[in-house]
C-alpha cells in the first residue's frame, strides 16, 4: 500500500494530477458521472420530486381522477373542510395515541431484555433468534393470528382469563379485544409491540455492544451499583441510539395502517376503522378519501397533514434528545 | 464475548436464574402465537368453535390446507411476489452501490443537493407522492400491472445512504491502483466497488427483500386484478372473503408463513445483520 499512497501525493506518479488527459476525462470520469446520475435525476424527479410538488399545490385544488376537467384551485377549502372534519381529530388523536403507546410500551420492553441478553452467558443467539421471528412474518399473517388470539368466546387470551378467574374465584366481563371500542385501538398496539419488539431489541443490542467493557470496569472498581452503572454509563451512552430509534419508531408508527385495516376490517367495501371510528387512523382517513371516495384534492390535504405532524414529532425528538454529554 | 469460559464451570448465580426466567417468558411470548396458528389450522370448524379451545387437534385434518392451497392459488401468489421483489433487490443493489460510490468518491457539482433529495425519501411521509404516482400509472394505462408496482422503488434512498457509508472503507488508493491500470470509471465500479462492497450489498439485499416483499400499501392501491397479487394482499384478500372461518384463515396464513420462516431460519445471522444495519443510520 505503501507506494500507491505515494502515488496519490506525487503529481508525477498521477496522471490526472499531473496533465489534463482528455481522453480520459470524456471516457472516463464524465461518462460514469452521465450513466450514474442522468437515470438517477430522472428517477427522483419523477417518482419523487414532481410528484410532492404536484401533491402538495393541488392539495388546494378540487382534484379527482374521477372528473375529466382539469382540478380547479378552491383555495384553502380542503385545509378549511379538514380542521372541521370531526373524523380528521379523531383520527389524528388515534395515530398519535398509538404512536406513543406502542413505542413507549415496545422500548420499556426491548430495553431491559436487550440488556440481559447483552450480559447473558450463554444462548444469546438463539434468544435473538426467537425475538426476531415475529419481524420476519407478513403483517397480514401477524394480524390474522392475533385475531384469533382474541376471539372473545374462545380465543387463547380470554381461555387464559377464564382459567385465572376460575383459579382466583373472582368473576369479571372478559373483555372483547376487537370489538370494544375503547379496547380496539389498544389492542391492535399489543400486536404491532409483539411485532417489533426483536428488531427493536437488536438495535439496542447493537448500541450496547458499541460501549466499551473499560467503562464499566473501572466504574465497579470505584464502588459503583448496578445502578449506578445504568443511570451513569448506559443510560447516557445508548443515548444516540435511544434517540434514534425513538425518532424513526414514532414517525412509523404515526403513518399505521396496514395493522388496523387488517384486523378490524373485512377488506375492500366495508366501512374501515371500527369499531366507532376506535381504530381510524390518519392514514386510513387519507386512504379512504384518496381510493374510495376519489377526492384526491382532499386527500392531498390530508397527506401534507401527515406530514406536518410526522416533522414535528421528529424535530421536538431530535431537539429534546440533543447530545448533552454529561463528562 | 472474549471472557466467557463454560457454563459448567460456574457455580449458581441468581441473576442469571433470573434473566434467563424473564427471557424464556418472552421467547413463549413470541413463539407461541405460531404454535396456535400451526395446531388450529389442522383442526375443523367444528372443534375451533369449542368452549374451551382444544390445545392439539383431536381430529388432524389437513382440509384447511388443502382448500386454502387451492383457493388462494398460492403458486401464483408467490411467483408475483418474487418476480416483483427481485426485480427491486437487483435494481436497488445495483443502483445504490452505483449512487454510493459516486456520491462518496466522486466530486461534481450538485452532489450536496442530489444527496439531499435522495435521503429526503427516507423522512417524508410517502402520502402526497403516491396520490400523484397513482394518477400517472392511471393515464399511462398502467394500473393494475406489475410495472407500475415496480417502478417507484427500482432506487432507493436508504439503499444509497447505506452504501454511500460502506464506501469509506474502500480506499481511495484501490481504485487509484484500478486507474493507473487503465480501468475505465464505469469499470472500476464493475470490477473494483462491486465486489468489495459485497457484504454490505448482501445485508442491503437481504433488508430490501424481506421488506418489499411484505409491502402492502402500494399494492393495494395499485392492483386489482387477483392473477396480479402478492403474498400479502393475496392473504389480505383471502382473510375479508373468510373473516369468521378462522380455520381456513389460519391455514392459508400457515402456508405463507412458513416459506418466510425457512428463508429466516437459513440466513438468520445476516437478516438479523441486514435488520441492525438499517437501524444504524445515524
Amino acid at each position: 500500500m505503501g507506494n500507491l499512497i505515494e502515488g496519490r501525493d506525487n503529481p508525477s506518479l498521477n496522471p490526472a494530477q499531473n496533465k489534463i488527459d482528455w481522453g480520459r476525462f470524456f471516457g472516463g470520469r464524465r461518462a460514469l458521472l452521465a450513466y450514474a446520475l442522468i437515470p438517477t435525476i430522472l428517477f427522483f424527479t419523477v417518482f419523487w420530486i414532481y410528484p410532492l410538488g404536484v401533491g402538495f399545490i393541488r392539495s388546494f385544488t378540487d382534484w379527482s381522477p374521477m372528473s375529466v376537467r382539469a382540478p380547479e384551485y378552491i383555495g384553502l377549502e380542503n385545509y378549511e373542510r379538514a380542521l372541521s372534519d370531526r373524523q380528521i381529530g379523531i383520527a389524528i388523536g388515534n395515530s398519535v395515541k398509538f404512536a406513543i403507546f406502542t413505542v413507549g410500551l415496545r422500548l420499556a420492553l426491548a430495553l431491559p431484555l436487550a440488556i440481559l441478553l447483552t450480559n447473558l452467558w450463554r444462548g444469546r443467539s438463539f434468544f435473538r433468534l426467537v425475538y426476531f421471528l415475529p419481524v420476519v412474518t407478513s403483517v397480514i399473517a401477524a394480524g390474522v393470528i392475533w385475531r384469533f388470539l382474541y376471539l372473545p368466546r374462545n380465543g387463547v387470551l380470554n381461555t387464559i382469563l377464564l382459567l385465572v378467574q376460575q383459579v382466583l374465584g373472582v368473576s369479571f366481563d372478559l373483555p372483547r379485544y376487537l370489538q370494544d371500542p375503547n379496547l380496539a385501538l389498544l389492542s391492535i398496539g399489543v400486536m404491532s409491540v409483539w411485532r417489533w419488539l426483536g428488531f427493536v431489541i437488536v438495535l439496542l443490542m447493537a448500541g450496547l455492544s458499541s460501549i466499551p467493557v473499560e467503562f464499566y470496569e473501572a466504574a465497579r472498581i470505584d464502588g459503583a451499583s448496578r445502578f449506578q452503572l445504568f443511570r451513569r454509563i448506559t443510560l447516557p451512552l445508548l443515548r444516540p441510539t435511544l434517540v434514534f430509534v425513538l425518532v424513526t419508531e414514532i414517525a412509523s408508527e404515526l403513518q399505521v395502517f396496514t395493522e388496523a385495516f387488517v384486523m378490524v376490517s373485512r377488506g375492500s367495501g366495508t366501512s374501515l376503522g371500527g369499531p366507532a371510528n376506535s381504530t381510524l387512523t390518519i392514514v386510513m382517513l387519507f386512504y379512504q378519501s384518496a381510493f374510495r371516495n376519489f377526492e384526491f384534492g382532499y386527500a392531498s390535504t390530508i397527506a401534507v397533514i401527515i406530514f406536518v405532524i410526522v416533522a414535528t414529532f421528529s424535530i421536538v425528538q431530535l431537539w429534546l434528545g440533543r447530545r448533552r454529554w454529561e463528562y | 464475548m472474549t471472557t466467557q469460559t463454560s457454563a459448567k464451570q460456574r457455580p449458581f448465580d441468581l441473576g442469571q436464574f433470573l434473566s434467563y426466567s424473564v427471557l424464556i417468558i418472552g421467547a413463549l411470548t413470541s413463539l407461541l402465537p405460531f404454535v396456535f396458528m400451526v395446531l388450529s389450522g389442522f383442526k375443523d370448524s367444528s372443534e375451533l368453535q369449542r368452549i374451551p379451545p382444544t390445545l392439539l387437534p383431536e381430529q388432524w385434518t389437513l382440509d384447511n390446507f388443502i382448500w386454502a392451497w387451492d383457493t388462494l392459488r398460492f403458486p401464483r401468489l408467490f411467483a408475483n411476489s418474487l418476480i416483483v421483489t427481485s426485480v427491486i433487490t437487483l435494481s436497488v443493489i445495483y443502483t445504490s452501490g452505483l449512487l454510493g460510490y459516486v456520491l462518496e468518491k466522486i466530486a461534481f457539482p450538485g452532489r450536496r443537493i442530489l444527496f439531499f433529495a435522495i435521503i429526503s425519501t427516507m423522512f417524508v411521509p410517502h402520502q402526497i407522492a403516491m396520490v400523484v404516482l397513482w394518477d400517472l400509472f392511471n393515464s399511462l394505462k398502467l394500473l393494475n400491472t406489475h410495472v407500475a408496482l415496480v417502478m417507484p422503488f427500482l432506487y432507493s434512498g436508504f439503499g444509497i445512504f447505506l452504501m454511500k457509508q460502506a464506501m469509506h472503507t474502500i480506499p481511495d488508493e484501490l481504485l487509484d491502483a484500478a486507474r493507473i491500470d487503465g480501468a475505465s470509471e464505469i469499470g472500476i465500479y464493475h470490477r473494483i466497488v462491486l465486489p468489495n462492497l459485497w457484504p454490505s450489498l448482501a445485508a442491503l439485499a437481504i433488508f430490501t427483500f424481506m421488506f418489499n416483499y411484505d409491502s402492502f400499501f402500494w399494492p393495494l392501491i395499485v392492483l386489482q386484478d387477483y392473477d396480479l397479487y402478492t403474498v400479502p394482499l393475496g392473504l389480505a384478500f383471502f382473510q375479508g372473503q373468510y373473516f369468521n372461518d378462522l380455520g381456513r384463515a389460519l391455514a392459508g396464513t400457515t402456508l405463507a408463513v412458513i416459506p418466510t420462516l425457512i428463508v429466516f431460519l437459513i440466513l438468520q445471522r445476516r437478516i438479523i445483520h441486514g435488520f441492525t444495519l438499517s437501524g444504524l443510520k445515524g
